[in-house]
């Protein structure tokens, strides 16, 4: 076999693995878990175009098609064209720095990230966003809030969790969430030792990605509840109701729900999300 | 821990990257390996100004008929350079194109809901005027200081030949259509995995930093130590602008990032929007299949100041306008 042959089945082979993963993340249903939502289509046909890509050059690999010598030529105006004398891949490179890492990392991917990481990226922090609140040209009321979010048949306000999680540090906003009996979804998972003294806690989070997992933040609220903790495994998804409280940690707020009850639910489906 | 948790995390998030950017490579090779083929030689000169300023001044231009991002257009350029584009035009469209285009305008203006034009305006001016000065300094520097040796040689070579020195001409007539096909997919994929093997160096180091470390789980997260520097005048914009280069984001969708980092004020912010897109850790190793290393360091430190300098420059018009623009309920909240 030609050493040409050689790289270019090297190359083809490292084109096709790329695609694979996108592929196989949307097939198994785990796409969601690496890219936000509007990324999902151009991952899939960007995948199964490399795949084509690979594919088509893999049966062409041993097809002579070049001028037959390695250097620049010009053709004439109308339909010439100049291509340079592009140097052959290193094959070991396409290996070692393509084919491998994409192998080895979808085999050691749990498609999710681990409680440290969770914590790493803030789910037991606590941070304010005031501009979410200054959106509004009118004032921020109970009424308001009531008028503009859904509620279930028992009387619990659909909250979004980003819109909860956010209200905590203005006290104008604290006051109007205060007390409300709310409903929201997320996952489930063990409260910070420190933050749960009376061991009556566990913590609901959800992650927001913008683009992709790399610039996921955590988002983590605390659920206090008043009969025997659930016994849920952990990161499972859960509809939680309760009373919307605030507390302060070291002169910091935090949203929870008190008197809390939850129960296990299917993931959300995104797109429904969006509709909502 | 280091099976447990690192590797599983740290292959989770170098997946997200790879996912993410891997299609707009792939778009850029694409386009990349059909220039390859199908572009005649000196097409270039005769579509842009013979006035090189003029001609820096319409590459900056580029990205609202091409509009592209920073991954996909690494590859486009490279070809374009080696098809006879001045470099100068080639960085300019380069560093412009990932933000003068109407995608990134758009997500800018939806994330910024307190001063949305203000804020994709100046973005978008600040991002083209930065981009035209530095491709009006590259007009005065040689070549060979600013791209790699071999592509710099193989211009030279072109050059050379176009001008009559080594006219070489030869028939392809039995070139059918098929083989041009071939020829252009095999350049896409040889660009492909030319990019691809920088790109994956690259999102290597944004994966190992975004990692929680396998020893210290006491270690403060990244994000906490630049929310430190929020209402530092200069350490503002200089966080921001490190954090951008770490995080390597997409620049269609970086504003909604920039959006929620409201501890620092509208001026840092639009130093993390203009310096991310055009220099992050991932750009670092795709701009190393086309630039010299000194002239990719020079680059990342005369944008860090200039960008840096233009946004403290612009805190104060930026403070204003919030201020104008606050609706009554936040003027409230403020009292």
């Amino acid at each position: 076999m030609k050493k040409t042959t050689f790289n270019q089945i090297v190359s083809s082979l490292a084109t096709i693995a790329w695609g694979a993963v996108p592929v196989y993340f949307y097939a198994r249903g785990v796409i969601g878990n690496y890219l936000n939502e509007s990324f999902h289509l151009i991952a899939l046909i960007g995948g199964l175009a490399m795949m084509v890509l690979g594919l088509f050059n893999l049966i062409h690999a041993n097809r002579q098609v070049s001028c037959g010598h390695d250097h620049s030529h010009e053709h004439g105006e109308k339909d010439g064209h100049d291509h340079g004398p592009d140097h052959e891949q290193n094959p070991v490179a396409a290996l070692c720095l393509m084919i491998l890492p994409v192998i080895l990392c979808t085999g050691f991917t749990k498609h999710e990230y681990s409680k440290e990481a969770l914590r790493w990226k803030g789910l037991y922090k606590q941070r304010t966003l005031r501009s979410l609140y200054s959106n509004y040209n009118a004032e921020f009321t109970r009424e308001l809030l009531e008028k503009r979010t859904p509620r279930t048949r028992e009387g619990n306000f659909l909250l979004q969790f980003t819109e909860l999680y956010w209200s905590a540090g203005d006290e104008k906003i604290m006051k109007v969430y205060e007390g409300l009996p709310a409903q929201l979804e997320g996952r489930l998972i063990e409260e910070e030792p420190d933050l749960n003294h009376d061991d009556d806690r566990k913590r609901l989070y959800r992650v927001v990605m913008t683009c992709c997992a790399a610039d996921a933040q955590v988002l983590g609220l605390p659920l206090q509840f008043g009969s025997p903790l659930p016994t849920l495994p952990e990161k499972s998804w859960v509809t939680a109701r309760g009373k919307v409280a605030f507390e302060s940690i070291d002169g910091q707020y935090f949203a929870y729900l008190r008197d809390c009850e939850v129960e296990a639910t299917e993931a959300p489906d995104p797109r429904a999300q969006r509709r909502r | 821990m280091f099976f447990e948790t690192w590797l599983p995390d740290f292959s989770f998030l170098f997946l997200s990257i790879l996912v993410e950017g891997a299609p707009f490579i792939l778009l850029g090779t694409i386009i990349s390996g059909f220039i390859d083929v199908y572009l005649p030689s000196g097409a270039m000169d005769r579509i842009l100004p013979r006035n090189r300023s003029l001609a820096v001044i319409m590459s900056g231009m580029l990205g609202i008929i091409f509009p592209v991002c920073e991954c996909a257009v690494v590859p486009v350029i490279r070809r374009l350079v080696k098809k006879g584009l001045p470099p100068a035009c080639a960085i300019t469209y380069m560093l412009a194109a990932p933000i003068v285009n109407p995608v990134t305008f758009l997500s800018t203006y939806s994330a910024f809901k307190k001063i949305p034009l203000e804020m994709a305006g100046s973005r978008l001016l600040f991002g083209y005027v930065i981009a035209v000065m530095v491709g009006l300094i590259l007009l005065r520097l040689n070549v060979r200081r600013i791209l790699k040796p071999g592509i710099a040689r193989e211009i030279e070579e072109v050059t050379a030949r176009r001008a009559g020195d080594h006219d070489h001409d030869h028939d392809h007539e039995d070139e059918d259509k098929g083989n041009r096909l071939i020829m252009a997919l095999r350049a896409a994929m040889r660009d492909f995995v030319d990019v691809g093997i920088y790109f994956v160096i690259g999102i290597t180091i944004v994966a190992i930093v975004n990692t929680p470390p396998p020893i210290d789980q006491e270690t403060i997260p990244l994000r906490d130590y630049i929310d430190g520097t929020a209402e530092s005048t200069w350490g503002a914009p200089a966080a921001l602008m490190g954090l951008a280069f770490l995080l390597s984001l997409c620049s269609t969708s970086d504003a909604f990032i920039a959006a929620t980092l409201d501890a620092f004020g509208q001026g840092a912010r639009l130093a993390f929007l203009v310096f991310g897109p055009m220099m992050d850790v991932k750009l670092l190793f795709l701009y190393s299949t086309i630039l010299s290393r000194r002239f990719i360091l020079a680059l990342a430190v005369g944008l860090f100041i200039a960008i840096g300098v233009l946004s403290v420059a612009m805190e104060p018009l930026f403070e204003k306008l919030e201020k104008k623009n606050d609706p009554p309920f936040s003027q409230r909240m403020e009292e």
